[in-house]
């Protein structure tokens, strides 16, 4: 039997601070069951921290499943706000789909 | 055309699903693309998390429809789970019910295993391009990209499945959609019938 060879999803991970000097994780690529322990790695640092403010910048995201939306939910469970910023259509959807746009606060697309 | 595909159990595979889903559709909105490719990451990341298993996936295009197959050896049954709001597992079926104009599982007979299926449905102007498409350019690059399962004809000949007025209610359970029953049927020639290659 023929089988599909593996593929990699390629998640970029950036961390700085906006305006305010709250954390910001500008995320790039795609983030499914491949990648988010990478992420959820970055997050619990961060979490460490303390903030009460974290910001996922979603400009170069182009996929996301229920998978990134644990690590999210993760962080909001840490972190008094958690915002996604500039989520593309479809990441608009899987959060809206499950009802957790009250706990990730969705910004502008 | 149906696409089908042998994925092994790991995580990477799952971006290969991705890939495979994207390629097996024509014409349609990137909305319906997007919905099409997170199903089969949702299905592809059931199998592998909690069935630990190889699985396959497959998807047809119909005129007004698309189907999606994701078939593995685990047990247990996928349930819908109601999570939280500060739950972080849970949400996949979720995603999959908010997506799906129907879906169900078909548990396989005498073994472990079973096939989560997912119908989608292709809007009117999708199904315009669509047929467009199959007079472009666009067919001869799907067909390098995964090949057609079985001997059939026309897909056109193999669809009597729900009508128009089945799309609103989104129900769920264990109803089979007519293609479903054919996709047993190809299964049940064993290593007789092709499989789609895809590289990603």
């Amino acid at each position: 039997m023929e089988e599909v060879e593996a593929g990699e999803a390629a998640l970029g991970i950036e961390r700085s601070s906006d305006a305010s000097g709250d954390t910001v994780i500008s995320l790039q690529g795609e983030l499914d069951i491949s990648s988010a322990d990478t992420l959820r790695a970055t997050v619990e640092e961060i979490v460490a921290e303390g903030p009460s403010r974290l910001v996922f910048e979603l400009t170069g995201l182009t996929f996301m499943d229920s998978s990134g939306i644990a690590v999210m939910v993760y962080a909001a469970n840490n972190v008094d706000t958690v915002e996604l910023l500039h989520p593309s259509s479809i990441i608009r959807r899987v959060v809206e789909a499950t009802g957790l746009s009250t706990v990730l606060r969705l910004g502008p697309s | 055309m149906m696409f089908e595909a042998h994925f092994p159990g790991v995580p990477q595979s799952v971006v290969s699903a991705r890939r495979f889903a994207a390629g097996a559709l024509n014409g349609v909105s990137a909305e319906v693309a997007e919905a099409v490719v997170l199903i089969a990451s949702e299905l592809a990341s059931n199998s592998v998390r909690h069935a630990a298993s190889a699985f396959e996936v497959r998807v047809e295009q119909l005129p007004d429809q698309i189907h999606i197959e994701v078939e593995d050896d685990g047990d247990g049954e996928p349930a819908i789970r109601t999570p939280g709001l500060t739950d972080t597992s849970g949400r996949g079926l979720q995603i999959v019910q908010a997506l799906a104009d129907e879906w169900g599982v078909v548990p396989k007979v005498q073994r472990s295993g079973k096939t989560v299926w997912v119908k989608i449905a292709v809007p009117p102007d999708d199904r315009e391009r669509a047929h467009q498409g199959d007079d472009t350019d666009a067919a001869p690059e799907r067909a390098r990209r995964g090949r057609r399962t079985g001997s059939s004809g026309p897909t056109t000949t193999l669809s009597p499945v729900t009508g128009n007025g089945d799309q609103a209610g989104a129900p769920v359970g264990r109803r089979r959609w007519t293609g479903h029953e054919r996709a047993v049927v190809l299964r049940g020639r064993g290593c007789a019938h092709r499989r789609a290659r895809h590289h990603a």
